[in-house]
């Protein structure tokens, strides 16, 4: 009983890790239906400028601040400058997402270029282990899923309260119809692109938290994105919430039953396995 | 007078050049090759072990080369522990630099190229990876202690302190699986129990589920023979996890603190002894040479791959002496079992075995203050 506890809170943790990935691209993704492989790019970005300036000796905060701010430039300016001018041309969504994995690509190349192959932590935290009964987390593992799930309701409160969450819908929901009733589709994809890009800063700022930055972080955080997307449910973020939640629970659990190697087995298999029962995802609409 | 300044000039670059080519004809080049993890998880070990190879080829080439050899390395890239890039690694080193030797690290990488390495005649010298089936392999030699004979000598210190149960933790790669097969093999030959064994996907940097286990099945030890940061992100997952059990293993690399912290305190590990303060006059000039260069002592990684190119000078230098071309890889080869003992950076003299191995002094380590003390020695 005290493993499936301990299992099923480490689960939680990092399946609300997952949560907040996947609503960073899902809300990109269900908006402007572009495939942005450069999303771990950004990802990465953001723990090497916070990591960067606190060597600097930047105070921690204006560091991370520092960071998330660079994300959202550089996702809005991916969306401005590369993705923008392509739709605008008539580039196929095969040709934008082999831009996309380019940019990916030749900006972690560039980043280990320029700043080496090496782990950067940041030194600014002491991990205390926190043990209630059988089940031990960190105090790192304690603010990030506080966090996590501050910044995932006011995202929803934001989309369903503002008028540019009310835009954010409506473009998602028909680009069309929604370009006839007044709203820019141009400025509403370089919004989400900025929300996106900030949340996904946000995720990189609490992995950094605790382990080090490295140029290949952004691959498995964009991975973890788009699986939990597809999951869930493409165009229902709620549904994301939950695939995220689920899976980061269920990679964790089986391991009673599963030897631990077979864990990106599991990721993997699940998703298959929901792809196969229901192709919409968990909490998707069939389309007509 | 136009014409004769031009003729002037001409002749004046064809002397230089006449000049230039002639001095290069004086020493023909001796190429070896070298397979490195110069990218991924494991990037210090290729980047330590660069620096040892550098130093050494450095000092030969000032000292006027060997027998009429200057010496020219290439380095190739197997990206931490891939067999295909070792694999391709082999094929441009052989075929299109030529070279008749080749300084290996890591173990699949190493293991993978053998079967082209004895077709083809060139010699492999291992100095970094430590699998115990790297043995009894033609053409193989290595200077680096195999895990058959550091992992009793640290599971015998752990089992003398009372401690009898333990939990593995092991990467899914060649060396860290035969690794923890010998580690488990022994313990059970004293006596102790194995009480779980979890194997990880190499470049994991979450250990969160892993540790729950071992927390569950509370272990006396953990042993984890996995490699670069894979041992590190380990130890900081189980530490997190409030597991306070010694764990010991087989590596450690220089930026295993880096992500582990003070965590790595008390992390157990047996090597080969490369002394830093040593009073050998050959062993304190390349640890002031390297520090120098890079503003830190060496590790016994640049220690091994320094001396395995001066290894390859005696070999060349026995070769040359005999009539025959050091670039011939079965002529190295033959050279090695005329006298199988080289001066050893470590001090002393280093001693090939029939079966691929070495002798060399191995001490345990602890982890300190965040740096690796000395606290048991055995010569094997």
């Amino acid at each position: 009983m005290g493993l499936f506890l301990q299992l099923l809170v480490s689960g939680f943790i990092t399946g609300s890790v997952y949560a907040l990935l996947g609503v960073s691209w899902g809300i990109i993704y269900n908006t402007s239906r572009t495939f942005h492989f450069a999303h771990g790019l950004v990802y990465t970005l953001a723990a090497y400028i916070i990591v960067l300036f606190v060597e600097l000796s930047l105070p921690l905060i204006p560091s991370i601040l520092i960071g998330l701010m660079g994300a959202t430039v550089l996702g809005c300016a991916i969306e401005y400058f590369a993705y923008q001018p392509m739709r605008e041309k008539k580039a196929s969504q095969l040709a934008i997402f082999l831009t996309s994995l380019g940019i990916m690509i030749a900006g972690q190349s560039l980043i280990q270029l320029l700043f080496g192959p090496d782990p950067r932590p940041l030194k600014s935290f002491q991990l205390i282990p926190i043990s209630i009964g059988p089940v031990t987390f960190t105090n790192i593992n304690l603010f990030t899923v506080i966090l996590i799930w501050i910044i995932l309701v006011l995202v929803f409160i934001f989309l369903a309260r503002t008028r540019s969450g009310m835009m954010i819908r409506a473009v998602s929901s028909n680009p069309e119809k929604a370009t006839f009733i007044g709203i820019d589709s141009k400025k509403i994809f370089v919004l989400v692109f900025g929300i996106g890009s900030l949340l996904v800063g946000i995720a990189s700022f609490l992995s950094v938290l605790d382990n080090p930055a490295n140029p290949n972080i952004g691959v498995h955080a964009l991975l973890m994105s788009f699986i939990t997307v597809f999951l869930g449910g493409v165009g229902n973020l709620s549904g994301t919430v939950v695939a995220g939640v689920m899976l980061g629970i269920a990679e964790s659990v089986m391991l009673i039953v599963l030897p631990t190697e077979y864990k990106v087995v599991m990721t993997f298999s699940i998703l298959f396995l929901v792809i196969l029962i229901k192709p919409e995802g968990l909490m998707g609409k069939k389309s007509a | 007078m136009k014409n004769w300044k031009s003729i002037c000039l001409i002749s004046l670059f064809l002397c230089v050049l006449g000049t230039s080519t002639g001095l290069a004809t004086d020493l023909k080049e001796f190429n070896f090759g070298a397979v490195l993890a110069m990218t991924g998880s494991g990037s210090w070990y290729g980047m330590t072990m660069e620096k040892g190879i550098n130093i050494a080829t450095n000092e030969i080439n000032e000292a006027g080369g060997v027998g009429g050899y200057s010496f020219h390395y290439f380095i190739e890239d197997h990206k931490s522990g891939l067999t295909i890039p070792a694999q391709n690694a082999f094929r441009k080193l052989t075929s299109i630099n030529h070279v008749p030797t080749i300084l290996s690290s890591f173990s699949a990488p190493t293991l993978s190229i053998m079967p082209m390495a004895k077709e083809n005649k060139v010699i492999v010298f291992n100095g970094g990876a430590s699998s115990p089936e790297l043995i009894n392999i033609s053409y193989l030699h290595n200077t680096r202690m195999l895990g058959n004979e550091i992992v009793p000598f640290t599971l015998q210190y752990l089992w003398n302190k009372g401690y009898r149960t333990m939990a593995t933790l092991y990467a899914n790669q060649t060396a860290p699986i035969s690794l923890n097969q010998a580690a488990v093999e022994f313990w059970e030959k004293l006596g102790g129990k194995v009480v779980s064994q979890q194997m990880h996907q190499t470049g994991a940097t979450n250990f969160t589920s892993e540790a729950s286990i071992i927390k569950a099945k509370n272990p006396d030890i953990i042993f984890c023979p996995s490699t670069g940061l894979d041992v590190a992100y380990a130890i900081k997952g189980i530490r997190e996890m409030g597991i306070k059990a010694p764990i010991c293993g087989t590596e450690h690399s220089g930026d295993v603190e880096k992500v582990t912290g003070p965590a790595s305190n008390g992390y157990l590990f047996a090597s080969e002894y490369f002394d830093v303060n040593s009073t050998d006059p050959w062993t304190k000039h390349f640890v002031d040479t390297f520090t120098k260069q890079n503003g830190v002592a060496p590790d016994f990684y640049a220690a091994n791959y320094y001396e395995l190119v001066y290894i390859l000078k005696d070999l060349v230098s026995r070769v040359v002496e005999a009539g025959g071309d050091p670039q011939d890889g079965s002529q190295l080869e033959k050279a090695i079992w005329s006298n199988p003992k080289f001066k050893s950076i470590y001090g002393g003299y280093i001693k090939f075995r029939e079966n691929g191995t070495c002798e060399k002094p191995v001490v345990l380590f602890e982890i300190q203050d965040e740096k690796p003390v000395v606290i048991d020695k055995q010569h094997t």
